[in-house]
Formats: C-alpha cells, structure tokens, sequence
C-alpha cells in the first residue's frame, strides 16, 4: 500500500489565475436568467418567520397560539395560521481520497480537488452553508459548514491538507455519510467509484437515496484506465491494496477488459438514474470549465440558487 | 557413440542464445493501477504464487535448452557403433548389376533391389565425411559416381541402378574399386554380388572368373589399408534351368537346312534334379520338341537339325516350372540367309581332277557356289573371291589376302612345303587326327582308302587331320589369320573310294570352314554376346524382344555409329546391319545357393537395425518434451 500523498508546493492547483477562472465562471452563471435567485430561500417546512404562508384546520397536537381567532369568528371553525421557514441552504462536497484517486494518476486527484474548491466557492459566494468530506475506508473529519467568500482560504487550505491514501469501502462510507436534515441542500460526491470488487459501487449507490438533499454523483477517471495501454506480460499492483497480478495481456483481453469498462460506467450511470441521482463522467483529459459548466447547467440546485 | 555429421554439433552454441535471452530476459514489467478488479474477470488470470512461477520458469528455460540440445544431437546423427573399427575415410561400393541379380525372392524382390536396400540402410549409419564411391559391373566395371561425400547424389544414382542382361565380370571391377580406394585411405571395399559365398573349407569362390580365392587371401592381396567387406545375395536352394550355349550353322550343300546345337544346364546349387522341356520355334510355329533331365550341376548338348527359309525367327524356350531365373530361357536368331560363295579354281586344264571337278559343280548346282574356273596363268585373280583353290599349283607368292584350298600342291609356298612324289602312294586307310574339325563333319574318315600324290610339311598352326602312314594328308588350320586346307592326295586316283562320295561333303565342309570367319557366312554370324559393343549405321536400331508370351518390337534411337548391346533379343539397324544378343553364359546361369560369407552380413545389417540410431529416440524426446511444454504453456498457460 502506497503511502497517503499530498499536494506538493510546486503544484499549487489553487493559484490565482484558477480563482479568476471561478469568478469569471460565477459571472457566466448569474447571466443566465433563471439563475438570479441568492441567498435564503423557503423550504417545504414552515417555520416562525412573520412571512405568512396559508392556513389550516387546526389539530389538537398544534400550538393553539396560532390560530386566527377571527376566521373562528367568521366561519365558526378553527384554522391556524402557517409562516414560512427560511433555512440556510447546504452545500456537502464529498471527495473520494483514496489512493487509486492520485496513482498512477495524479490528474484525477488534481481535477477532484479542483472541482471540490470550485464547488465550494460557488457555495461561498452563493452565501450558502459549505461543507467539505473527505472518504476512503471510512468518512473523514469534514471541514465545518463556512459561510461567506471570506472562509475561502479555509476551504483551500483544507483541501491542500487532504491525504490521498489507502483503501476504498463504498459500502461503509455511502451508509455511514448522514448529514442531518437540518442540513438540507445539495451533496456533491466525487470519486472513481472504484470498489473492492466491480459491483461494490451500484451497491452503494442505493444508500445515496437517504441522503438530505439534492444529490450529484461525479465520477472521474483517467483515459487510460478507460483505454489502458498495456501489451504483453505485465505484473500489475493495485495502488490500493499493493495486491499482485501477473499476466499476458494481449490485444484481445484490451478489447475485454475496454467492454468490461464501458459496462461498468454504464452501470453506473443506469443506477442512479433509476434513484434520480444526477450521475456525471469526467475524464481527466477533458477541459475544467466546459466539464464545470455542463455540471451546473444540468439543473443543480445550487446553479439555480446564483 | 560416434557421431555420423559432427559438423551439426557446432548448431549447439546456439544454445547460448537462450541462456542469454534468460540471463538478460526482459522482466515483466510492473504496473501500477488504480484497481485490479477489472483485470480479475479476464480469462487469463492467474493467481500463481511466486514460487511456482519460478519454477515454471526454470522448467520453460530447462525445456528450451532440452529441446536445443536435442535437436543439435539428432542432426549430429548418433550411433553406437557395434563391432565396427569403422575408421574409414572412403568406402567403394562394388555393385554387381549382372543378369543374375534379376534373380528375385519370396517377396519379389531382386537381388539387386535388396543390395540397394541393405546399402541404403547401412549408408545411413557412415560419417558424413567418408566419401564414398560407386562402382557397378557386367561384362565390365561402370563408376557411376567417384568419390564424394554427397549423399544424396549417391542415394539417387543408387537407385538408378538396373540389372542388365549381360554376363558379370567381378575381376575387373574389382581392379577398378582398389584403384579408387587407395586414393584415400583407410578405405573399404563394399562388394556386393549373388556370386559370393563361402564354402565349408572356409574360401570364398568367386565364380565369376571362375578363380577360387581364399577369404582373407583375397584381403590380403589388397593394400594393407584397404580392407574388402563383401556381402552375399545369393538365395538359398533356387532353382534355375537355362540355356548356356547355342549354336546355328547351314548344313553344307542342303539348302534351307541349319544344324544347331544348343546347350541346356541346371545350376549346381538346385535342391534337386529337374526334368525341363525344350520347344523350338520356327517362323513363330513350333517345331520340336525335347524333354531333358538335369541333375544339378549338369550340362546336356542337344543338336537337331532346322529347316526354315531365311530370316524366319528361330526360337528357342527351355521350360521348367519352378524355374525362377528367366532372362536364360529364350534364344532368339534369324536364319541366316545363305549366300553363294564365289571359289576361284585354279589348275591346268590338263591336270582337272574330274572328282573335284564333280564336287564343286554338285555345289554350283545347289546354287550355293559361283565357281571361277582358270589356270595359273589367270593368276593373280583381278575379281574378288571368296575362297581358291589351287589344285595341282602354288603361286610363287602366297596369297595372304584370301582362305586357300590346296590340293597336291607341288612346291613349297606360304605355310606349305610341299614336294609332289614322282609315283603314288595308295592307302587303305587314314588316321583321324581330330574327328571334330568341322571339315570332318560327317565324313565317314573310318572308310576312306587315298592314294597319296603329294608329301607336305605344314607350319605348326596347321593342323594334320587325316595321316596317312606317318605323314599328315589332309591339314588345316589358320596361318597369320588366314584359313588354310591343305590335301596331299588325289581323289581321282584314288580308286577304292568310298572317297567318291564323301569326297564332295569334304570339299563342301572344307569351303564353308575357309571362309566362315572371313564372310561370316557360318551359323554365328551377328550372333553376339550381350554386352558387346557394335559398330552400326543409321539413326535406329529395332529389337525384337521375347516379352510376355509373344516377340515384341521397340524401335530405340542410336546415339553413335557404336552401341553396347543390353538387351536379349534379335536387332536391326537402319543402316542395315542385323543379329541378334544373348545372355548363354554359363557362370550367369549357375545361379548360386551357398550360404552367405560369415560375419559380413551382420556387418552391413547390424549397423542399420542393432546399431542402434540414437536418432528416432531423440526425436521421440523432442516430440514428448514439445508437448509437455505445450500442455504447460497453453493448457496450464503457464508464463
């Protein structure tokens, strides 16, 4: 098992010019016209706000405080008068920090922990609660919900400290993640998905459905785990669990092992449809921002909340 | 174990090629992936544990070099060599391609046929770099291929090699194979021929000349390194009857009528005594018929008398049952076609005997004499002839150029001194000093009284036939190759004669015998001997040979104006020329039984078979290893 590695110095994925790039992708959002909404919003629940909201029979178990004695006056019948409930909306972005996330490459651990600050200073900017999780055979320690641009820095430095290492337990860690109701919102999971076994990930998957809020399932994956180029006889280890395989493998087990791939991602994707969650491929090999903006644009709550 | 192409074991260094390729093998290389899943559902996974892998490829590198090592020693050739020094640089092979390995066994097979297999066989188990030569012989020795060290060559020309129609002659041969073996040596000699054997008194004979040869007597007259290996083919208890001598003359004075003698004889080794049957045809219609019994061994001379027109074919067929040697059965000749001989008689017209005068008009009137008459004036003749008979006169100069029949010469000339007596001398009766001249032929010699006119001394080479008193009358005999009849008597004065009637069969035979040899008018001319040589004209020579119950004709192209008779058969050429071939040769026909010669057999068969080739067995291991790895490699995938 390869030891947990971090982002080196020199490799500073959160410069300047990548800001600018989130500031300038933030702009492109609020142009859109059905994104102008910010701030607090209702929720289905209701609350103790003076912002009245309807009416309604009246139950021995609500507070008899509420009702509107001249309805009672009026129609001889008691309602009770219901307010909206404003919440502060939940920004959760869950990053996969396994080892198969940074070897044999580094760039699914770079675009996973891009995405993640970039999901979490839209959250920022949007004034929504953010908070950051990091798994692997278990959840981590997550960074505290932060509200405001001004914990940007928090979000960056909690992202440099993330240790990329060890095994991988979707099971555990999809039925052990449960933030509370009151943290309502939108879950972002990023991750390979890659279990100890092929089946692990759409089994893990059903635990998604009791999460609180909208959910996004973003997996990323490198070309060449998706087309490797190997040829003859190779011994292969698993970053993970420093397993060995020694085989010969030949352009005939390539093409089975790309059809294997593609049913793998494809069954992926099928279950999460069947549990509406938002699933989405990202190659590493393709451009942030136009990955970044197809993510939002394909209805998120937390594009429609800018 | 010795190695028959070492050249091939310097193959084995390649085996350094593998121990390279292991020594500096490209390891496997190593992978990082982010997750094995994937590749557990291939196939082709293994999940071996280190070391059995090691192991596994120990035992691919350990198979690889087996395999190579295997190979290398089976293109080396290994044999064990059993009892053989086989030190040897050249080997001759002395092939006897005579009539008589036609011979054939149980199964078929020639005699030559099993020398080429046996050969074939034990070539085999010889060093690549023996050269090797091959010498084939009939009538005369054929190198078919000098020295060489190519085999395959050998091998092909090997069984190229036919028996021939023609009588063997292994002396010669043997002469040509010693020649070719000191060459280089040590060398060996391999002869291979039906006519050896070993008697129980421990020689081996040599039939074929004839000369008896003690086994290691004949070693011994070789150079001290060539040493002479001889492997028999004769079969054990075969039976052949054929005929070993023929003979066709014109009777003298008889038109259309032939004597011919022929001579029928039962091989020596024959299990037993035969009774064969001798048929002859005439014009393809039978004519008589003969039974023969043979003993073993023996010889039996049969004349009858033939009569037929010229160029009708005369055959003769001996028939035996079990006879298994064929190619001595037939004989084949046309009859000859009688021609008039042209006699030049010179005497003085006062001096004509009127009996010799009777005697060769009796021929002149059968058409089978042109008779020129003159008197020694008429000498020399400006026409040719074909015989002359001086009576009563000898020319000054001998003539040298033509057969002469000299009756009562009175002077000495040539090969005669003669001295004519003043006054006859009459005898009751002659000795007979060789009752089977030809001259003779049926002449009752018992019965004749003469009268003696002349007294003659002859050269050695004449021959006194009739002697009367103590001095020859009647000599004959060839005097520096030309005929010569001398008579010292007078038929017309000799009166009591049953002369009278033998004298004209005298005359006849004594005209006949003179020029037989130089007209070739006898009974053997164009008979010949197969393997002669020819000389002919035109483009074609046209057989008729005895094949399959009926005479067969087959035209063949001539190459050159000389040719070598090889088959059995009567020819024609289209320049005209014509006679007729065959085998009768006594030593061909005594087809021999005797057991093999001692410890050579197994000499040139134990190396094919006991020796032991070393090289299907490691051909067998290449196989079994081969699939081995291929079990290990492709059912057990093992990498």
């Amino acid at each position: 098992m390869s030891e947990p590695s971090h982002i080196a110095p020199e490799e500073d994925l959160f410069d300047a010019e990548f800001l600018e790039r989130l500031r300038a992708l933030s702009l492109r959002l609020k142009k859109r016209k059905q994104l102008r909404r910010k701030g607090l919003q209702s929720t289905p629940a209701t609350g103790f706000t003076r912002e009245f909201k309807d009416f309604r029979h009246y139950t021995a178990r609500d507070d008899y405080r509420s009702i509107d004695w001249r309805l009672f006056a009026r129609l001889d019948r008691l309602f009770i008068r219901l307010y909206e409930e404003i919440q502060e909306f939940h920004v959760h972005v869950v990053v996969d920090t396994s080892a198969s996330m940074a070897e044999p490459f580094p760039e699914k651990r770079s675009v996973a922990l891009k995405l993640a600050v970039a999901l979490a200073y839209m959250g920022l900017i949007g004034q929504h609660r953010v908070s950051l999780y990091s798994f692997g055979e278990r959840v981590g320690d997550p960074l505290p919900p932060l509200k405001g641009q001004g914990h940007l820095q928090r979000v960056l430095d909690f992202a440099r400290e993330l240790r990329f290492g060890g095994t991988t337990n979707l099971e555990s860690c999809f039925a052990s993640f449960q933030p509370s109701r009151q943290r309502y919102g939108v879950i972002f999971l990023i991750s390979d998905l890659y279990g100890r076994h092929v089946e692990e990930a759409h089994e893990a998957i059903r635990h998604a459905v009791t999460w609180p809020g909208e959910v996004h399932f973003i997996q990323v994956f490198h070309p060449r785990e998706e087309k490797p180029e190997l040829d003859g006889e190779i011994e292969l280890i698993d970053v993970e669990t420093a397993e060995r395989r020694r085989l010969w493998f030949t352009p005939r087990d390539r093409r089975r092992y790309e059809a294997r791939y593609e049913a793998f991602l494809r069954e992926i994707e099928s279950t999460c449809q069947s549990r509406q969650i938002d699933y989405q491929r990202w190659r590493t090999d393709r451009a942030f921002d136009e990955m970044f903006l197809d993510l939002l644009s394909r209805g998120s709550a937390l594009a429609s909340n800018q | 174990m010795q190695f028959l192409t070492p050249g091939f074991l310097w193959l084995g260094l390649a085996g350094l090629i593998p121990v390279l390729l292991y020594l500096f093998r490209r390891r496997s290389k190593r992978i990082n992936v982010s997750t094995l899943a994937f590749f557990k559902t291939l196939a082709r996974e293994h999940q071996e544990s280190a070391w059995l892998r090691r192991i596994k490829k120990w035992l691919s590198f350990a198979l690889t070099l087996l395999v190579l090592a295997a190979a290398v020693i089976a293109l080396g050739r290994p044999v064990f060599r059993v009892g053989e020094a086989g030190q040897f640089s050249t080997v001759v092979i002395l092939l006897d391609r005579s009539a008589s390995m036609e011979l054939r066994d149980t199964e078929g097979e020639t005699r030559l046929a099993a020398a080429q297999r046996i050969l074939t066989e034990r070539l085999r188990s010889v060093r690549e770099e023996v050269g090797i030569a091959l010498v084939v012989y009939d009538d005369r020795p054929e190198i078919v291929m000098p020295r060489s060290r190519n085999r395959r060559e050998l091998l092909s020309r090997l069984g190229e090699i036919e028996v021939r129609p023609i009588a063997g002659n292994a002396a010669g041969a043997m002469d040509a194979a010693v020649t070719l073996a000191g060459l280089e040596t040590p060398s060996e000699i391999w002869h291979f021929s039906d006519q050896l054997f070993r008697e129980s008194g421990g020689r081996t004979t040599d039939s074929t000349d004839g000369e008896e040869a003690d086994g290691s007597g004949s070693e011994s007259s070789l150079p001290g390194e060539i040493r002479l290996r001889e492997r028999s083919l004769a079969l054990e208890g075969a039976t052949n009857v054929g005929l070993t001598a023929f003979q066709l003359r014109p009777v003298p004075l008889a038109h259309g009528q032939y004597d011919a003698y022929v001579q029928v004889s039962l091989n020596a080794s024959a299990p037993s005594p035969v009774s064969a049957r001798l048929t002859v045809h005439v014009g393809g219609l039978p004519s008589q018929f003969r039974e023969i019994d043979l003993a073993p061994g023996e010889h039996v001379g049969l004349t009858f008398r033939i009569a037929g027109a010229r160029d009708q074919v005369l055959r003769l067929a001996i028939e035996y049952e079990g006879d298994e040697f064929a190619l001595d059965n037939q004989v084949m000749m046309p009859l000859p076609e009688p021609k008039s001989l042209v006699v030049a008689w010179i005497r003085s017209n006062e001096s004509e005997d009127p009996y010799t005068r009777l005697a060769l008009a009796a021929m002149q009137e059968k058409g089978s004499l042109d008779l020129l008459k003159g008197p020694p004036e008429a000498w020399p003749l400006d026409v040719p002839v074909d015989a002359v008979v001086l009576d009563g006169w000898l020319p000054e100069n001998w003539p040298d150029d033509v057969p002469v029949i000299a009756i009562n010469p009175p002077s000495a000339s040539g090969p005669i001194a003669a001295s004519a007596l003043r006054s006859s001398i009459p005898y009751d009766a002659v000795r007979v000093g060789n009752d089977s001249h030809p001259i003779l032929f049926r002449v009752s010699s018992g019965r004749v009284a003469i009268t003696r006119t002349t007294v003659f001394e002859t050269a050695d080479s004449l021959e006194p036939l009739w002697i009367a008193g103590s001095d020859p009358v009647l000599a004959a005999g060839e005097y520096r190759g030309q005929r010569v009849v001398v008579m010292g008597f007078s038929p017309g004065l000799s009166e009591r004669l049953p002369l009278t009637a033998a004298f004209p069969l005298l005359m006849g035979n004594a005209l006949l015998w003179c020029v037989e040899e130089a007209r070739g008018d006898s009974g053997s001319r164009g008979q010949y001997s197969t393997g002669e040589f020819v000389d002919v004209t035109g483009d074609s020579i046209r057989w008729r040979e005895w094949r399959e119950g009926e005479i067969r004709e087959r035209r063949v192209s001539l190459r050159s104006n000389t040719i070598e008779l090889d088959r059995i058969g009567v020819w024609e050429t289209g320049g005209g020329e014509k006679g007729t071939a065959h085998l009768l040769s006594a030593i061909e026909s005594d087809i021999p039984g005797g057991a093999g010669i001692p410890g050579e057999s197994e000499y040139f068969e134990s190396s094919a078979s006991v020796a032991g080739s070393l090289r299907i067995w490691l051909l067998a291991v290449l196989a079994i290893v081969l699939v081995i790895e291929s079990f290990l490699f492709h059912r057990l995938a093992v990498y």
